[in-house]
């Protein structure tokens, strides 16, 4: 039995064909990017060895720092938005009476539409001219609110960003919550109230902790996917107006494919990478000394 | 004490009807921008400029419809349907066949290809775009189904393996080891008894995959140039650029055209779906 399970044939025919797919397209690539990093290259001159100085000119480049300002702007607030509302989502969630099933996978659509549809439904309801649906009936309240602008505005834009991106992934982590609460031990929450314990205090001493595990997850998850934001801040207002919304990632994609640098592109890349690998080891470490008190 | 209950229950009461305006507060901020896209997709020009946005239309027009598929809508969706088609049949094959080797055959390692999948859902797609952008154009890939296929699997691979992973850590090996001995071979056990009894996780890795190739935006945006090898996001995008600045019905329209596939998958499989979500995320 031992020999045919470990026969190397076999193990080669189950593991080879993932484990190569997966590779030339995920991991190979990673490693040419850290290797262009040190060149200085447009792509089509001769590459040139260039040693750390794309990463010393990042730490001069104005508009680099203002993306990344922008990137944990926006990520700090996904994780309000989205841990946050999520779990608040989960909880009514939780309390509600009829149509639960109905309401959880209504609230999920905004997740498995594009981010190209969602963002083109957004621009024309927070449009200005013609006046969109939003200003329209904020123009109800006072009528010279028809004017005001959201994506094209250097305050706003930014905001609009994190709100649409909030938006559209909060049900994700609402499940996850939702999921999690329904394994909290009734018998526990029960006692506690016995012994007359209000609902504030059941949420806070029972059910928080039981949330912890589900609550680093999805902190890690949304930070993971907020630090390499690119989709909903190209599509919802191109990084303008004057790169008030531009995120890292979409600086880094306009100086490999816009600029051609392809070089400086690449430490670019390696930053968002390094800054994700940075936050995870960081809650990492969070995790199991909160764990070991 | 029957005060205090009778307290208790009309506190439950007013809770309880709180409960339910928030949650109806809630399904109209999470749904009705869509609803407001369909049937703005059904008004004409004129209906937009006279009545305000959020006015129902006045009787069905189709017009912005046809529009939207005389604008090459029906290739978009070819290419899009192919796309996640063969994502969706590699991705399940591949992933359950990694996940299997790791969970149930015997060979040194395992923890550490294990982490090598899991690697990947650490890197951003952007890290891979420009050697994967110089590779696909020096092997003449730019523009063409592969060009999509090969990352949106490879990128897919790391979550559905920890699924099937986390699927086949309650899986009899006994049942394996019996088909194996009585001498239909390990290929053959997997595929006439380890694959039908994956039914339910196959269909949430399925429906997941799908999902993400239909509305995948950043490879098919830096790989595809060309009009006709366009996805459906893509088309729309350029769609709106083309016709949709002045006149927003066949926008709306356009959008509408690209949301129902994925509505429909929803529908049916949301169950599914919602099943991987969380799994994947408390294993993860």
């Amino acid at each position: 039995m031992n020999s045919l399970l470990g026969r190397k044939k076999i193990i080669a025919g189950f593991l080879l064909p993932g484990v190569i797919v997966y590779s030339i397209s995920v991991v190979i690539p990673i490693l040419w990017s850290i290797w262009y990093s040190f060149f200085d290259w447009n792509g089509y001159g001769a590459k040139e060895f260039c040693g750390l100085s794309n990463y010393l000119t990042m730490l001069s480049d104005k508009e680099m720092w203002q993306s990344v300002g922008h990137t944990i702007n926006l990520s700090v607030w996904q994780v309000v938005l989205q841990v946050g509302g999520g779990l608040v989502l989960a909880v009514i969630l939780s309390r509600m009476v009829v149509f639960k099933r109905v309401f959880q996978t209504l609230y999920y659509l905004p997740v498995i539409i594009s981010s190209v549809a969602l963002c083109q439904m957004f621009k024309k309801i927070f449009a200005v001219m013609p006046p969109g649906l939003f200003n329209q009936l904020l123009s109800a309240i006072r009528p010279e609110w028809i004017h005001l602008e959201w994506l094209t505005n250097i305050k706003t834009s930014l905001g609009m960003v994190i709100f649409t991106t909030g938006y559209k992934n909060v049900a994700v982590y609402m499940l996850i919550f939702y999921s999690a609460l329904l394994t909290v031990s009734h018998s526990l929450t029960e006692a506690a109230r016995i012994d007359g314990a209000g609902s504030w205090q059941i949420f806070r001493r029972i059910t928080l902790p039981h949330l912890k595990p589900a609550m680093i997850a999805n902190v890690i998850l949304v930070m993971n996917g907020s630090l390499r934001s690119y989709d909903i801040p190209v599509l919802l207002t191109a990084g303008g107006p004057v790169n008030t919304s531009q995120t890292q990632a979409l600086y880094m994609y306009k100086q490999a494919f816009t600029s051609m640098k392809y070089g400086y592109g690449s430490a670019l890349a390696m930053f968002i990478v390094f800054e994700s690998l940075l936050f995870a080891i960081l809650i990492q470490l969070y995790s199991v000394r909160s764990k070991g008190e | 004490m029957q005060i205090r209950r009778k307290k208790i229950s009309k506190k439950r009461a007013v809770g309880n009807v709180a409960i339910t305006l928030i949650s109806m507060l809630l399904l109209l901020i999470f749904v009705y921008p869509l609803v407001y896209t369909i049937f703005g997709s059904l008004k004409t020009y004129e209906e937009f400029i006279s009545s305000p946005q959020y006015a129902l239309p006045v009787k069905l027009y189709w017009g912005n419809y046809v529009k939207v598929f005389e604008n090459n809508f029906f290739g978009y969706f070819i290419n899009s349907f192919v796309i996640a088609i063969l994502v969706v049949v590699i991705t399940v094959v591949l992933s359950s066949m990694v996940a299997f080797a790791i969970s149930k055959l015997r060979f040194r390692g395992k923890r550490q290809m294990e982490l090598y999948f899991l690697l990947g859902l650490m890197v951003p797609y952007q890290v891979v775009l420009l050697p994967l952008y110089l590779t696909y154009s020096k092997i003449h890939l730019l523009n063409t189904y592969w060009s999509l296929i090969l990352p949106q699997v490879a990128f897919g691979m790391p979550f559905s393996v920890q699924l099937f992973l986390a699927f086949f850590a309650n899986f009899d090996n006994d049942l394996i080891e019996a088909a194996a001995i009585d001498g239909c071979g390990i290929s053959k056990a997997f595929t006439i008894i380890v694959v039908p009894m994956c039914r339910n996780i196959i269909i949430t890795v399925a429906t997941l995959r799908a999902i993400f190739s239909w509305n995948e935006y950043i490879f098919s945006y830096t790989f595809i140039n060309s009009k006709r090898m366009m996805t459906v996001v893509l088309g729309l995008n350029s769609f709106v650029g083309e016709e949709g600045l002045v006149d927003w019905g066949p926008t709306f329209a356009a959008i509408s055209v690209t949301v129902i596939p994925t509505l429909i998958i929803y529908m049916f499989l949301s169950k599914y779906m919602q099943a991987g979500l969380t799994e994947g995320a408390v294993k993860g």
